[in-house]
């Protein structure tokens, strides 16, 4: 998603896109990153959405389905998220670790689907700073 | 090679000489002249032209240049951070009397400028890591300045 460009007058303002500004968490899993773009595809719909509502109703049920995965996971596998990185280059970029092989590869994927492994990645990431358990994050999204 | 004259009150040769040769092609070999914004006073600018231009190939090329509408555009920095705070301050200069509007491009977006007397200061400011592209809208015979802008 581009950033925000906003000329008022002779003033130009620019603004990130809400989803910049997060790289992709190094999950050291391979399997949990298919199952994450799996539940990512399943629940994409069958109709692209036409509107930021539908836009925003498929990536909840996206990101809900993500986190049931990460729960599910994190019982059974240990430490299964082993780093975060938030990378704002200066390039404006995104910078893909050691996961974006995996994203490549998921199910078809390409980095058209960055965007939302990246919204996926800041899900995670908002649990950990916040100290939250995925769980609790998973309920506030509900809510 | 001929040359043909023509008095223009400003120049931005770049940009007239690509106007020159996306109409004229190979006929034309170049314009000779140094970018002007200051002058209010005409000065000849030359148009070198192949041999294989025609008297009405000459006539369009000074035609072009009489229709040059430069618009001159200038930073006073090329990198800004990325608070939304630091500004970096864009100099449009549109000297011809009766210039048509001008919209800058930043990053493909219409930033229309408003400009006095022929002159405006537009401020960029970025509460993001970016890097910004701004040229001028429409660019043929009037700019061929591209500014990078670093946010970071």
């Amino acid at each position: 998603m581009a950033d925000t460009i906003t000329p008022t007058g002779n003033n130009i303002v620019v603004t990130p896109s809400p989803l910049k500004g997060w790289a992709l968490p190094f999950i050291n899993n391979v399997d949990l990153w298919m199952s994450l773009g799996k539940a990512m595809d399943d629940n994409r719909g069958a109709t692209p959405a036409t509107n930021t509502t539908q836009q925003l109703a498929i990536l909840k049920a996206q990101l809900l389905a993500c986190v049931a995965i990460l729960v599910a996971a994190a019982a059974t596998v240990p430490a299964v998220v082993t780093a975060f990185t938030v990378e704002r280059s200066a390039l404006g970029s995104f910078t893909v670790l050691t996961g974006a092989n995996y994203v490549a590869t998921i199910n078809g994927w390409t980095t058209a689907n960055l965007p939302e492994m990246v919204v996926m990645s800041q899900v995670i990431k908002s649990a950990v700073n916040k100290g939250l358990a995925v769980a609790a994050l998973a309920a506030t999204i509900k809510a | 090679m001929h040359e043909v004259t023509q008095s223009i009150a400003f120049l931005d040769t770049p940009s007239l000489d690509a106007a020159i040769r996306a109409s004229l092609g190979v006929k034309s070999l170049g314009v000779s002249g140094s970018s002007f914004a200051d002058s209010s006073t005409a000065a000849p600018v030359r148009l070198l032209m192949d041999d294989t231009a025609s008297p009405a190939d000459d006539a369009a090329a000074q035609a072009l240049a009489v229709a040059h509408d430069p618009v001159f555009i200038t930073v006073d920095k090329t990198k800004v951070v990325d608070d939304g705070i630091d500004v970096a301050t864009i100099s449009v200069r549109a000297p011809k009397p009766g210039a048509a509007a001008v919209v800058l491009l930043v990053n493909g977006t219409d930033c229309p400028v408003t400009l006095t007397t022929g002159a405006a200061s537009v401020t960029l400011k970025s509460s993001t890591p970016a890097v910004l592209t701004i040229s001028v809208k429409n660019p043929a015979n009037r700019c061929a300045t591209v500014l990078t802008i670093t946010a970071q």
